[in-house]
């Protein structure tokens, strides 16, 4: 199995120092094998075709109160004129 | 002066109300008896506003208000729980700085109930962790034996109920987080139906699976304040409508999973096992059932929930909240190095983990057929609970372990979940009970899993069993 540790830390936002990135080569090799044994389990088609367990009730849609602006950016590390603040991303 | 830490809910709130003593005695008892015990790392933080609370709920008793059903009782709260204008660390370095915004539903619930929402507890850093060993305020240790871990990641809600720091603590448990630490430190902790505790305001890490709940010292109580926090939510669109509609019956039939004293067999806990099922067969029906799949619950666990863990936790990215790193020349950068900085170890290597199973060409072969296989074991289990009321099993394998000593393996780590991911893998209630000491003097627990919505049922099947114990 291709454990691409580049390339899932690119999908994590995450950086590791190589010592790191050998460590968790290893780990994940063992918690891979682990969790692999799901591959044997054989599964009916009823089951297979079977409704997702996890159904949600939606409630209307209907604007109702909220925090407040400043509540929800009391907690940004940097914020101005009511937004949050980051480095520039257009030019 | 009364040892408020031996008494029970009930009987705490009879004496407040009799004006015995006061809510303000009650609570400064508490404090005292939290700052005697404060090596054991289990609450993190007194409220500072605690003493305030106690004195108006004494002002509602002198005016003979009407009283909610947790007068002056102190309830702690894992550090993963927002309370309005408190913090909530989630016992991580990234999030030391947070302070909530609003109230989770259930501290709304508790606090309309009277209670005294006393402080924050300890837990593995986002609730990844089984032994309260990965947090920023250090480790948490086991309430009877300093030396030992105090399970996790619900470690110091249990540790101090089991202490006596508080009556009542609410821990969180997505594969077994509080049963598992409830069973290590000798106290009663449940996980109900999923979607009978709303989620809103508390931090996600596996939204399928997580639910919250009470630890307490007897199982009354816990189903007591199970009943409070229960309820739909509108905040939050997975709450079902709980009824613990009950199902008298002159003897239950109690089922032993085959596939799970299989695993027990060879260890010694299994003489304790056996011999607690000895003591209640003429006052059950015990039927054997299987779960052919049960062990798979692990795999299954260890896949969908880094993979819902990986996508609740992109919210952390030193914009919104959490620390923002020093240095940062673009946006990426801003979410690499604070995320980098600011996650610990294991909470990396879920993430790392999440996205791997739900990443292109590894999706079908591990989440995608994780998920179906759910649906197996939850098959499996409405089967068995044809058959009986309520199936038996040990919460763990073993006692507590020695702080330090399982750190290496992350596997080994996650074996001790064996017995409790099934309940939140196939959405039912479970609950962990006291029962025995191990050869080592450390506590076991039983734990009881019925069909869904069966909690009335469930507790008084454990509260028999629990009675049988106590008889010699």
């Amino acid at each position: 199995m291709e454990f691409d540790v580049e390339h899932l830390s690119y999908l994590s936002k995450l950086e590791f120092s190589e010592d790191e990135k050998k460590a968790f080569e290893t780990e994940f090799s063992s918690v891979l094998d682990f969790v692999g044994e799901i591959s044997g389990v054989q599964l009916s088609e009823e089951i297979e075709n079977d409704k997702p367990i996890l159904l949600s009730n939606l409630r209307e849609d209907e604007p109702k109160e909220s925090i407040s602006r400043e509540q929800i950016l009391a907690n940004a590390p940097k914020q101005k004129d009511g937004c949050f603040v980051a480095p520039l991303v257009v030019e | 002066m009364i040892d408020y830490s031996k008494l029970s809910i009930f009987e705490i709130m009879d004496k407040i109300k009799t004006h015995e003593c006061s809510a303000q005695e009650v609570v400064e008892f508490f404090i005292q008896k939290t700052k005697e015990n404060e090596k054991l790392n289990a609450i993190v933080e007194i409220f500072d506003d605690v003493v305030e609370k106690a004195k108006e709920i004494d002002k509602k008793i002198q005016n003979n208000e009407k009283l909610g059903k947790l007068v002056g009782i102190p309830v702690a709260i894992k550090d993963n729980i927002l309370y309005s204008t408190k913090k909530a660390g989630c016992a991580s370095a990234f999030m030391q700085d947070f302070v909530s915004p609003y109230s989770a539903t259930i501290v709304e619930k508790l606090l309309d109930e009277d209670a005294i929402i006393f402080g924050r507890t300890n837990m593995d850093e986002f609730a990844m962790g089984g032994s309260t060993e990965k947090s920023v305020y250090g480790v948490c240790h086991n309430a009877k034996n300093f030396e030992y871990v105090a399970g996790g990641s619900s470690g110091g809600s249990a540790v101090a109920v089991s202490a006596g720091l508080v009556p009542v603590a609410i821990g969180t448990d997505t594969g077994g987080s509080i049963r598992q630490p409830s069973s290590y430190n000798g106290v009663v902790g449940v996980k109900p139906t999923y979607g009978t505790v709303s989620r809103y305001g508390i931090v996600a890490f596996a939204s399928s699976l997580d639910q919250a709940s009470p630890i307490t010292k007897t199982i009354s109580e816990c189903e007591y304040v199970l009943k409070i926090l229960a309820g739909k939510d509108d905040h939050d669109q997975t709450t079902i409508q709980n009824d613990f509609a009950s199902d008298k019956k002159d003897k239950y039939r109690l089922g032993i999973c085959k596939e799970v004293v299989e695993k027990l067999k060879e260890r010694a806990e299994f003489y304790n096992f056996e011999n607690a099922i000895k003591k209640v067969s003429d006052k059950f029906e015990i039927v054997d059932v299987s779960i052919p799949h049960i062990s798979s619950s692990l795999a299954c666990y260890y896949i969908i929930a880094p993979a819902e863990a990986s996508s609740n936790l992109a919210r952390f990215d030193g914009v919104k909240y959490t620390k923002r790193a020093e240095n940062c020349e673009s946006l990426e950068d801003v979410y690499v190095k604070s995320r980098s900085e600011g996650f610990g170890k294991e909470v990396k290597r879920r993430i790392m983990l999440g996205n791997f199973v739900l990443s292109s060409g590894y999706y079908d072969a591990f989440y995608g057929k994780a998920k179906n296989v759910q649906k197996l074991i939850k098959k499996e289990f409405k089967t068995a609970f044809l058959n009986c009321d309520a199936i038996i099993l040990p919460t763990t394998l073993s006692t507590a372990f020695k702080i330090g000593s399982k750190n290496s393996d992350p596997v080994e780590m996650y074996m001790e979940d064996l017995f409790t991911v099934p309940a939140n893998i196939a959405g039912i209630p479970a609950v962990s009970v006291p029962y025995s000491l191990a050869e080592n003097g450390l506590p076991l627990g039983m734990q009881f899993m019925a069909d869904e919505m069966q909690e009335s049922k469930m507790f008084e099947i454990a509260k028999i069993f629990k009675s049988q114990m106590e008889v010699e």
